[in-house]
């Protein structure tokens, strides 16, 4: 057995005795135990030896010792003096052993230090807070009474403690007084659960007010709206430097610490230190948070951000005293927010200036660097030799080989170059088994590093990981779901690989077509969907059940449950219509999200008998379906209608409307399959009139061949000529003028019911050329046959004589003029004063 | 400010064989409005809506082009140009190069992939953008029925044009059944598309009823119900307040042909330029042909009709292409009368379209909304009046819903000054218009709220006159005595004055001011900053406003001699 370390008491009230100490010799292979005490350890005199005893003996006795020890009321060293320290007068010594108390976790201190919040005094918030770090239930009702307290900093104390305390019932009630402290808007987006949506209500909230808003939502320590509160304070420009937001800053910064969230404290502080490089803080009038008094307060004071640098430090090396464990991993994560650009890298040698936490971290044991105290910098000594291969110049080396994992998270996490190559030589040379005992997550990490080596590392590993034949589905579902393209990538061809695999397991096959990356889902369906023809009718049915099961629940978010939707469509839709009436399928084509929707759009489609059941007045209705898969489903089943539309084709009419695509282009189809001219003229002008272009060809065609049949074709051309002359549409505005050129028979009447399309044409700002000349002579020819249509001519024409197209206005001249030769009684804008005209131009004027 | 609407039914037009119908669904929040009748004319009528349609959605504004793909891309050229300076190695070089390439194959493969989907989705993103511009931003047409006409106004997206399509009972063979009263239609894109499928060989039923269409398009589902809540800028209400402001104005006006709008609406269409300037320049000479000159070409485009006044104009309008609104309406207009304000002043076109009439309104500039800092209601003179002489007023018109000045103030007993007065107040709070092409004026309630005694107080309290700086100066100057008015000569068209007035800063300016008999400003120049760096654009000078309330002194000490 090993030597049990020497130990040391103390006892509060023996002044001559007040030192103790246990020591344990070896001699040979028998044990001597001495206790010796004294005042201090120079004057130990009192000295007593026992021994020589067998190593059993030894121990026996030598936890017997350490019992009347205790016995007489000695206590461990350094715990007394610290206890006595509590009782001292100065508030900051009191403050500094309750904290070295709390961090040792000494549960005999409790009750003194509860004492000590029995009277308001300075160092009450350190106090509660090492109260909270000892943990234990006796001081939950003093913890309570703090957490209930209005002024910031004893709020937070007695919050955080109690989180640590693991008192429910308190924080309970500090969550709904939390809850209360927040704007309105940013509460109702809390139920929402989603940071950004948090975020968004904070940047609603105004400035003076958001600050509060910000640190409540870090006390509610839930995830969203820890991300939130760092995200509302870090994104977007340095909000903290704002006068109604930084004292709530340093409070988020300082809760951090309280909950040694390594994470928040590493991107605060590096947020600080870079806005410090850009401002000194300005001097504003704020109400003061212990009297309420408006005070000319420093904001964002130079000397203020010195300190929480400096503490931050501080706050790692008690890490490493008190927890050795959590040293690297938080010290790791206050690497993360660093980038090259921080700093400036002077040549072969690594310099870090004025990146102090990651200098401390880096280089704190290195003998290169001077350190600037007033402004929190380094700078290289002149002539210093570089540093000795193999050299380790970090801080506590030991700590990070006691956690080789917060390499990889360097690896994973860091953006500087010197952490960076800090992980890297670590990983490639003095713990290689670092990486092979990560978790996938702070493997995957490695590859979104800006480093290929890093980058190489990562895949080495992941190909080790990786075997087909026995794949690790839970590492493929971490890479299929992540956001970078490449680990995204790397798990999509494994899903592949793997899917003999697991698409034989329902249970993972849910899983993979419920990932949470889109990309992941379709990939998902599509290895599902191409694997189904293997499985058996039983086995379909089961899964198709689930499915069906799974797409009826609400959507946790927009899309995930389109991978269970895209397997029921394309796979499985049959056998899922067997399963299923229609009043469940119309249930999914009503419901709430698209996956839903798209799925009862193929139940009905494969349903046996829907559109005897639905009708065809409905399956219409549903083919105006806003979601292109009900529409599709619904123009299916149209095809078993046709009968219906042949007995009643005005029914088209709707969907030849139908604001999508698709819809009008199937009615087209349909249309070629019932026969419209059982609606004679009126149908074919109900088709024409529409105002969709495709349909307006359509339309065209049937019309012209209509016409084409003559008079059997069942339609009146002058009548139709009347009718479509009233068109507004362009399109169709130059096939009816050519239509009325070759069809418009002689007379007044004809002439003037075609009026509105002449002037339309006339007066187009857009015009087509042909047309409109085709149109003037046309005027022109008829206004030469009688005195009425001249009339009408000529008053078209003199309505649009004056217009800046020469060649029209020429040839409108010219039309006036052979009109008024030919009728000179008809009212007109010209007056003919020479010879017969030739067209285009003439003698008018 | 948000505008709550709810309409029990949706807009639309039923098309039957040989029968239609025009539903419009009105407010259901506003007074009961209601009018069914059939349309005499349905193809007049439906042009009309589309032009109205046509300036509801415009917007004319700069839109700046999205250049964000540009410079990605520039980025990209940028990145690999560093890329290209880095690699000394001339195997790297080719290496990269033909990485290079690969890449760009690649990338041109997958962009011709994804196009179907890129097309779809920008379908999708425009489908989502107009309804929901639908439903928050855009301000449904205000309706308003009155026993001799129907009418609706409505500003464009960009609040620089307005809109009013009246429609008289000659228009309607019969009018089955009608309420007074001012509400809103749902009018949406597809509304508008529906209103083209309108013909005259069918009947046209024209129905204005809180269920719009429900009849017709609900299925087994029942009635569809639609609430907007759209987000109306102040501006939009201070832009119809500011229209009957001008619309009170002396303007020049004069009759165009239609032929002569499409010849200017064409050249608009097929030149473009990026030089300045961008007027309209219209050019009226006595006895001459009048003459719209198009900026910078230079371009005359000599009218049909003549000017008939004995002075000659020039006016500059900018913002012409929000002329291109009228287009639809060119085929069937009988005439066109411009009306101008001034220069960079605004302007409007009545369109004669013989049962219906059409008016655009367009301010002094795209860029300019109605409300857009101009005062254009300090040109006219306003006496103090009473909330009890705005509420007899209201109440004198309320009854018959349209009348003139003149009968109203023998039905008020308050003169026609006072009562003219009133009725700029209520055309200011909106309780009230002017009928341009009817020369009356008309009750029209612009919000829900009912117009009582407390509301005439408000108005009167916050009437423009007090809360515009430059009539307060004005006061103040006038009543120490800062103004003098050096020669004041009677003219047909009322009175022409010179004076002296020291400003509010203390510099003395020389204005000089044509007032109509009603104390109207018909034109106006000064000395001072304002006037040289924006002339009447917006609005007179505290100068210009001092010197009328001198001579306005005078007139009234010239009655009281008289009296005597």
């Amino acid at each position: 057995m090993n030597a049990p370390p020497l130990v040391r008491f103390f006892h509060p009230t023996k002044a001559a005795q007040r030192l103790a100490v246990v020591t344990w010799e070896r001699a040979g292979e028998q044990v001597m135990l001495q206790v010796a005490r004294g005042k201090n350890r120079h004057a130990l005199v009192d000295v007593r030896m026992f021994g020589p005893l067998a190593t059993s003996e030894a121990e026996a006795a030598h936890a017997e010792i350490l019992a009347g020890l205790a016995a007489e009321g000695y206590v461990a060293a350094g715990l007394g003096q610290l206890l006595l320290s509590l009782e001292g007068k100065s508030p900051k010594a009191r403050a500094r052993a309750a904290l070295r108390l709390g961090w040792r976790k000494e549960r005999a201190a409790v009750e003194p230090l509860v004492r000590l919040t029995e009277k308001p005094r300075e160092d009450i918030a350190t106090v509660v807070d090492a109260l909270g770090m000892i943990g234990d239930a006796r001081a939950q009702p003093a913890v309570r009474a703090e957490a209930e307290r209005k002024l910031l900093s004893r709020r937070r104390s007695g919050v955080e403690a109690l989180k640590r305390l693991a008192d429910a019932e308190g924080l309970a009630q500090a969550r709904a007084r939390a809850l209360e402290r927040l704007p309105e808007g940013v509460r109702a987006a809390l139920s929402s659960g989603s940071s950004a949506a948090v975020v968004n209500a904070l940047a609603e909230v105004a400035l003076k007010e958001r600050g509060l808003a910000i640190d409540t939502l870090y006390e509610l320590d839930e995830p969203a709206t820890r991300d939130a509160a760092l995200r509302a304070l870090l994104d977007g420009g340095a909000v903290f430097t704002q006068p109604h937001v930084w004292r709530y800053a340093k409070s988020v910064w300082k809760r951090a610490l309280l909950r040694n969230d390594s994470e928040a404290v590493g991107r605060l502080t590096h947020a600080f230190e870079i806005a410090s490089r850009a401002t000194t803080g300005s001097t504003e009038t704020l109400k003061s948070g212990y009297d309420g008094e408006p005070r000319k307060t420093r904001v964002f004071s130079r000397a203020t951000v010195a300190y929480l640098r400096r503490r931050a430090w501080r706050w790692l090396k008690t890490l490493a005293r008190h927890a050795p464990e959590q040293y690297a991993l938080a010290a790791a994560a206050c690497l993360a927010p660093y980038t090259d650009g921080d700093d400036v890298l002077k040549g072969p040698v690594a310099a870090t200036g004025r990146s102090y936490l990651l200098h401390r971290i880096l280089f704190d044991r290195s003998a290169r660097y001077l350190f600037n105290a007033r402004s929190l910098s380094f700078r290289v000594k002149p002539k210093a030799p570089p540093p000795a291969p193999g050299t380790r110049e970090e801080a506590f080396p030991e700590l990070w080989d006691l956690a080789p994992r917060a390499y990889v998270r360097v690896l994973g996490g860091a953006r500087h170059t010197l952490a960076q190559r800090f992980a890297y030589d670590a990983v490639t040379r003095r713990a290689p088994h670092a990486l092979q005992a990560a978790s996938h997550a702070e493997v995957v990490a490695l590859l979104g590093s800006d480093d290929q080596r890093i980058v190489d590392l990562g895949l080495l590993e992941l190909r080790r990981r990786f075997d087909p034949s026995k794949p690790d589905l839970d590492l493929v579902l971490e890479l299929v779901q992540s956001h970078k393209d490449l680990v995204r990538n790397y798990g999509l061809a494994w899903l592949s690989e793997s899917a003999r695999v697991w698409t034989r397991d329902h249970a993972w096959t849910l899983r993979f077509l419920g990932a949470t990356h889109g990309e992941a889902r379709d990939a998902a369906a599509r290895l599902v969907s191409a694997a189904m023809s293997a499985l058996g009718e039983a086995e379909r049915r089961t899964l198709a059940a689930a499915l069906l099961a799974l797409v009826e629940r609400p959507e946790a978010d927009e899309g995930a449950h389109a991978g269970y939707a895209e397997v029921l469509r394309s796979a499985l839709a049959s056998t899922a219509a067997g399963m299923c009436g229609l009043e469940r399928a119309l249930a999914l084509v009503n419901g709430k999200n698209d996956a839903a929707v798209s799925v009862g759009a193929a139940l009905l489609a494969n349903l046996p008998g829907a559109l005897a059941s639905l009708g065809t007045t409905r399956v219409l209705q549903l083919a105006q379906h806003e979601t292109a898969a009900v529409r599709r489903a619904a123009l299916a089943l149209l095809d078993g209608a046709l009968d219906d539309l042949r007995a009643q084709p005005a029914l088209l009419f709707g969907l030849l409307d139908s604001d999508w695509e698709d819809v009008r282009a199937k009615a087209l189809t349909l249309v070629d399959r019932v026969d419209l001219a059982e609606l004679g003229l009126e149908g074919l002008v109900g088709l024409a009139d529409s105002t969709r272009p495709d349909v307006q060809q359509k339309a065209q065609a049937l019309l012209s061949a209509a016409i084409a049949r003559g008079e059997g074709g069942g339609v009146d051309v002058h009548e139709l000529l009347g009718r479509l002359a009233q068109h507004p549409a362009p399109l169709m505005r130059s096939w009816v003028v050519d239509l009325a050129l070759a069809h418009l028979r002689a007379g007044y009447v004809r002439l003037a019911k075609c009026e509105a399309l002449f002037r339309a044409v006339l007066f187009d700002v857009r015009p087509d050329r042909r047309a409109k000349r085709r149109v003037i002579d046309f005027l022109a020819e008829r206004g030469e046959q009688d005195e009425n249509q001249a009339e009408l001519a000529a008053q078209i024409l003199a309505d649009v004589a004056r217009t800046r197209t020469r060649d029209d206005h020429d040839r409108t001249l010219a039309a006036l003029a052979r009109i008024t030769l030919a009728h000179p009684s008809a009212s007109s804008v010209v007056r003919v004063v020479g010879a017969a005209p030739s067209a285009p131009s003439g003698g008018a004027s | 400010m948000i505008v709550d609407a709810r309409y029990q039914g949706e807009s639309g037009v039923e098309h039957g064989l040989s029968s239609g119908r025009v539903g419009l669904a009105t407010n259901q929040l506003r007074e009961a409005t209601y009018f069914r009748g059939e349309l005499r004319r349905p193809l007049v009528f439906r042009d009309a809506m589309a032009a109205l349609h046509h300036v509801v959605i415009s917007d004319f504004r700069y839109q700046p082009k999205d250049r964000l793909a540009f410079k990605a891309w520039l980025a990209e050229q940028d990145r690999k140009f560093l890329l290209g300076l880095k690699t000394k190695s001339a195997a790297a070089k080719v290496e990269l190069e033909q990485i290079e390439s690969r890449l760009a194959l690649l990338d041109a493969a997958r962009e011709e992939r994804r196009k179907p989907f890129l097309a779809a989705r920008n379908r999708y993103f425009e489908w989502a953008y107009q309804h929901q511009y639908e439903l928050n931003y855009l301000f449904d047409p205000v309706i308003t029925v009155h026993p001799d006409e129907v009418f609706f106004e409505a500003f464009s997206r960009d609040e620089s044009s307005y809109a009013r399509v009246g429609a008289s009972q000659a228009l309607f063979g019969h009018i089955d059944e009608l309420r007074c009263g001012t509400t809103n239609i749902d009018f949406s894109v597809a509304l508008a598309r529906q209103l083209d499928r309108i013909r005259s060989y069918r009947k046209t039923a024209f129905d204005i009823a809180p269920g719009g269409l429900t009849v017709a398009t609900s299925g087994a589902g029942g009635g569809v119900h639609k609430e907007k809540k759209i987000e109306l800028p102040e501006s939009w209400v201070q832009g119809f307040h500011q229209v009957q402001s001008t619309m009170a104005m002396a303007l020049t006006s004069f009759e165009v042909a239609p032929v002569d709008l499409l010849n200017i609406i064409r050249v608009l269409t097929r030149k473009k330029t990026r030089e300045s300037p961008r007027a309209l320049r219209w050019e009226l000479v006595a006895g001459r042909r009048i003459r719209a000159v198009l900026e910078p070409w230079e371009l005359p485009i000599e009218l049909s009709t003549k000017h008939r006044g004995d002075k000659d104009v020039v006016v500059r309008t900018w913002g012409r292409d929000r002329l291109k609104t009228l287009a639809r309406l060119l085929p069937v207009a009988r005439r066109v009368t411009v009306h101008l304000a001034g220069l960079g002043m605004p302007s409007f076109y009545q369109v004669d379209l013989g049962e219906l009439s059409f008016v655009l309104g367009l301010s002094g500039w795209t860029d300019n909304d109605w409300s857009g800092g101009a005062k254009f209601d300090l040109l006219s003179r306003r006496l103090d009046a009473t909330a009890a002489d705005l509420f007899a007023v209201y109440s004198a018109l309320k009854e018959p819903r349209f009348a003139s000045a003149e009968t109203l103030a023998t039905r008020t007993g308050l003169g026609v000054e006072k009562t003219r007065s009133a009725l700029s107040y209520l055309c200011q709070t909106g309780r009230a218009m002017i009928d341009l092409s009817g020369g009356v004026y008309r009750h029209r309630d612009l919000f829900t709220d009912h117009f009582t005694v407390q509301e005439a107080q408000r108005a009167l309290a916050s009437a423009v006159e007090d809360a515009n700086p430059a009539q307060k100066a004005a006061r103040a100057v006038f009543s120490s005595d800062n103004v003098r008015v050096i020669a004041r000569r009677p003219v047909p068209t009322g009175f022409k004055l010179s004076g002296s007035v020291r400003g509010t800063s203390g510099e003395r300016v020389r204005p000089q001011l044509h007032v109509d008999q009603e104390g109207r400003i018909l034109e106006g120049s000064c000395t001072c900053r304002q006037y040289t760096s924006h002339q009447l654009t917006k609005g007179p000078c505290e100068h210009l406003l001092a010197l009328r309330l001198a001579h306005m002194d005078k007139l009234e000490q010239e009655d009281a001699s008289r009296r005597q």
